[in-house]
């Protein structure tokens, strides 16, 4: 029972998880990334699709990355090249997404609701994991160490907190921000293809359901930091579990699943009102950079 | 007088505020066009189906207005927020708690005519306020993107909304959704027969009373003051903090009205996810109305006509109906980066029209 249980918060927390060292990642180069939550939408169909089609998860892990990467070039673009709103950006790719995802899903295979099984990645490492779960793992203790100990790391900061003194240090601002939109992409098509190809082997119609928003607050809760923004999606991540819990617990109640449901969601807004202090994004985050000349 | 009139008009174009709506309104029709050659239909045949399912009959004519309604109201909730600098992206959440409350006042209580829908609607836009005062509080004092806590918001709204239409608020019967409301309680019509309700009336007076008071008032002039330059607007002696609290109350309160007028007008209860994605589209008709009352009744005509379109296509030709969907996020997306081509428009209009703005 527990091991199922702990199970179910390691499957839980991990989409949860890229999705907020994704945003950490964009943001600390100052670049608000709210096209995340599409970006795993579309990770997860993408990846389904062409895993159906080729009859490999590999593929499909590797089709996901690749539309991450690109969906991600366009928001850069969008963003940094022609400095254009990157809220409004990343809303327009996340109505894309769902547009697409819907519209593709009832065209090929002709009933709404999901894909057909696909391969899903098998769980053949010690413990039952899969290589996302490793790669997970040890992705927000890798960032902390590239974050705060390496020059890349520290250089990527400073251009999130102050372009223009970047710059003069020989910086260039554009390439860090280009690089960290587009790793921060592809880490929430990784979780869309968790959530499609690690977890039940097919794609359900909306399927990332806000977890990439709910990596925005982890980051926020996290307060702009990998460790702090695992643990925070650690958290959200484990009211799956206690949701999980709380209906074998108390089945004799008939409590509707609605009401655990909403459980991460509302302790994510408690935890907002009650725990969080101040919140200190990085200081250019958001604003578009205009190069002097 | 009527000289000006007109250079004020020409001077929309030439700013090209106007014009690069429209250019990513065209750029987005191609890109559909194209995707729907795949499908078997052919540009003139989507055109077919435009005519037919928006101006066939009077009853098609009609329910385009009926779908302009909420787009109208919640288009304008968008605008107060965006006005005052910020993006209230969670309006859906607002919209299913008013309708959800609107639906709950309408069929609980039993009150005389016109007062009851009058209380049903002020029940809805109350909640709708008050369900965005969190993402406002943590805005003021945690210095939250509301982006995030709005959208948190909408998320628990879903849920919740379920869970009371099939739980404790559920009609008898198989659908989930809540008893009818009372006969007092629903939006008379306008055209019998058809499903055009008093609710576009309604619709129509508050963007003009909006426009008013952003025109007008000091509150008005205090919000875009705040979303041009909240620091400034500070040292100005603006309440920055009260002013977010208001537009996003505001804003809050007209989504809640959007879910109201739906359930008091067209659907005369609650069922689950009857907002059908209304508030995203709701974003999209403030940004392509440019924040504008004009330029939202524009939008929201236009987003209809697409919506019945598609309808009409879902039902003859089998199109998915999340076609439109996808219209709209290539819009979205076109707008966020207007700024590069809005200046390339302008050059060229003022070129060609430039000897008439100097008259």
């Amino acid at each position: 029972m527990i091991w199922i249980l702990i199970k179910t918060a390691i499957t839980s927390t991990i989409p949860i998880m890229l999705a907020a060292e994704g945003a950490t990642i964009s943001e600390l180069s100052g670049v608000i990334n709210i096209a995340l939550e599409g970006i795993m939408l579309l990770g997860a169909f993408f990846g389904a699709l062409s895993a159906y089609y080729s009859n490999s998860w590999f593929i499909g892990l590797l089709v996901s990355i690749l539309v991450g990467a690109s969906v991600g070039v366009l928001h850069a673009y969008i963003s940094i090249d022609c400095r254009g709103d990157q809220i409004i950006s990343g809303t327009g790719i996340n109505v894309v997404a769902v547009g697409l995802t819907n519209m593709l899903l009832k065209t090929i295979f002709k009933h709404a609701g999901t894909t057909p099984n696909v391969p899903s990645i098998p769980h053949d490492l010690p413990g039952g994991l899969n290589i996302l779960d490793l790669f997970s793992l040890f992705l927000p203790f890798f960032l902390w160490w590239f974050y705060y100990y390496t020059p890349w790391g520290l250089r990527t900061r400073s251009v999130g907190e102050d372009p223009e003194v970047s710059e003069i240090m020989g910086i260039s601002v554009r390439k860090v921000r280009y690089i960290s939109v587009v790793t921060s992409s592809i880490l929430a098509s990784l979780g869309g293809a968790y959530l499609s190809l690690g977890v039940v082997g097919l794609f359900q119609q909306n399927m990332s359901g806000g977890r990439g928003f709910l990596g925005l607050a982890a980051m926020i809760f996290g307060n702009w930091n990998p460790i702090g923004s695992m643990i925070a999606a650690i958290f959200f991540g484990s009211t799956y579990a206690l949701q999980m819990y709380m209906q074998i617990r108390f089945y004799q109640f008939n409590i509707p699943p609605e009401v655990f449901l909403m459980l991460p969601y509302i302790l994510a807004i408690l935890a907002l009102i009650g725990v969080m202090g101040k919140s200190h994004p990085p200081s250019s985050d958001g604003k578009p950079y205009t190069r002097q000349k | 007088m009527k000289l000006r009139k007109q250079n004020e008009f020409i001077n929309i174009f030439t700013r090209g505020s106007a014009l690069s709506s429209l250019f990513a309104i065209t750029i987005a029709i191609i890109i559909i066009l194209i995707v729907l050659l795949p499908m078997g239909i052919s540009p003139k045949k989507a055109f077919h189906y435009t005519i037919k399912g928006c101006f066939g009959s009077l009853y098609n004519i009609s329910e385009v207005l009926v779908k302009t309604t909420p787009l109208l109201l919640a288009g304008t909730g968008v605008a107060i927020a965006f006005r005052a600098g910020l993006f209230n992206i969670g309006i859906e959440g607002q919209i299913l708690i008013g309708g959800l409350m609107a639906a709950y006042s309408g069929f609980q209580w039993n009150l005389p005519p016109i007062i009851h829908l009058i209380t049903i609607l002020l029940i809805g836009g109350m909640c709708g306020g008050l369900w965005i005062l969190v993402p406002a509080y943590l805005k003021v004092k945690k210095g939250i993107n509301e982006v995030i806590t709005t959208l948190l918001m909408y998320y628990i709204s879903i849920y919740l909304t379920h869970y009371l239409v099939v739980g404790p608020w559920k009609a008898p019967g198989l659908t989930p959704a809540t008893p009818y409301i009372k006969h007092n309680a629903i939006f008379p019509l306008i055209i019998p027969n058809t499903r055009l309700h008093g609710g576009i009336i309604f619709a129509i007076t508050l963007v003009i009373l909006i426009a008013w008071i952003f025109k007008k008032t000091r509150m008005g002039f205090e919000i875009k003051a705040v979303g041009l330059n909240p620091i400034a607007a500070e040292y100005a002696g603006i309440k920055v903090n009260k002013i977010i609290y208001l537009s996003l109350f505001l804003s809050g309160v007209l989504g809640g009205l959007t879910g109201a007028v739906e359930i008091a007008g067209i659907h005369h209860r609650f069922f689950d996810q009857f907002s059908s994605g209304m508030g995203f589209d709701g974003i999209t008709v403030a940004l392509v109305g440019k924040n504008n009352p004009i330029g939202i009744i524009f939008s929201a005509i236009f987003f209809a006509l697409i919506r019945t379109t598609n309808l009409e296509m879902a039902v003859s030709a089998g199109v998915p109906k999340y076609l439109s969907f996808l219209m709209e996020g290539i819009i979205v997306i076109l707008v966020a980066f207007e700024n590069i081509y809005q200046e390339k428009i302008s050059q060229i209009m003022r070129r060609h029209i430039g000897d008439m703005d100097t008259d």
